[in-house]
């Protein structure tokens, strides 16, 4: 039920991902550099297309951190012989991930700058969501579940700067 | 030769004493740590003496900045790389209020009395 909650929350999937029970590690840490990369993917493409100094600033930080998580999930992976273990939820991350870079590079100009920063707005809610529902409480290694704690806050961070953004553009 | 002795030891008590000691600074004072951890000051109120010193290390795998909270802020480390350092060294008692300018959730605060 949890994975179900995870899955429809992230990826804005349909109903049909629906898993029996939580997830287990492997899988969890497929989540974890799943989502990192869909936002880092997200931020390389505004950032080289967008012409809003504040929407850059943005998507540049969103590649530097999550890139900078990736790195750290990825090495202590590795150091727990954890192989990420690709699941439904990952793979609707990334397909959804997919068709926002599809949106996205239909549009230019003020309509870009909106639609990248509405859904990071969405998307940092929904998995700090995530985290605090699913992966946290699901995760059974220490250091897993301590690296998860570790890097919440710097999506609150970045959800708050997304809605200052947001707020900057004239948006929500 | 009794005297001699004590002298001995009261000197070895007193390198330990100081080796105990936080660390002085090349002038006077004591150097402080905050680490950035987890998008976070730690700790995140800090009170110290003028003369002493203060140092942030980045502990996160991306980076962060200490930045004072003013028009003409009394500090500003710019963005410090993860494992990076920055020292600052009070020139007047007060309070400096100071955040990331990356992360503006994150915010500490330090007093020089």
């Amino acid at each position: 039920m949890k994975m179900w909650l995870f899955a429809a929350a992230v990826a804005l999937a349909p109903a049909s991902t629906v898993f029996a029970q939580s997830p287990n590690d492997a899988q969890i840490a497929s989540i974890v550099v799943t989502a990192n990369q869909v936002d880092i993917d997200a931020g390389k493409l505004a950032a080289s297309k967008t012409s809003n100094a504040d929407v850059k600033t943005f998507a540049q930080q969103m590649v530097t951190d999550h890139t900078g998580v990736n790195k750290q999930a990825v090495e202590l992976v590795t150091r727990l012989k954890v192989t990420p273990e690709d699941n439904a939820t990952s793979q609707s991350l990334k397909s959804g991930g997919d068709t926002n870079l599809t949106t996205l590079k239909g549009l230019s100009g003020a309509a870009f700058d909106k639609a990248y920063i509405d859904h990071e707005v969405a998307y940092h809610q929904q998995v700090l969501d995530a985290v605090d529902k699913v992966l946290i409480p699901s995760a059974s290694n220490a250091d897993l579940k301590a690296l998860l704690v570790k890097v919440r806050p710097a999506f609150v961070a970045h959800l708050e700067h997304a809605k200052h953004v947001q707020a900057s553009l004239g948006g929500k | 030769m009794a005297a001699s002795r004590f002298g001995a030891l009261l000197f070895a008590v007193g390198v330990f004493a100081l080796a105990a000691m936080p660390r002085p600074d090349a002038a006077s004072g004591v150097t402080h740590t905050v680490t950035m951890d987890g998008t976070t000051f730690k700790p995140a109120s800090m009170t110290i003496k003028l003369g002493d010193a203060v140092v942030w290390t980045n502990e996160d795998p991306f980076p962060h900045t200490a930045t004072a909270i003013a028009a003409t802020p009394a500090f500003d480390s710019k963005p410090l790389a993860p494992g990076g350092r920055f020292t600052f060294k009070p020139a007047a008692k007060g309070d400096y209020p100071y955040k990331c300018t990356l992360h503006t959730t994150m915010r500490g605060t330090l007093h020089v009395e």
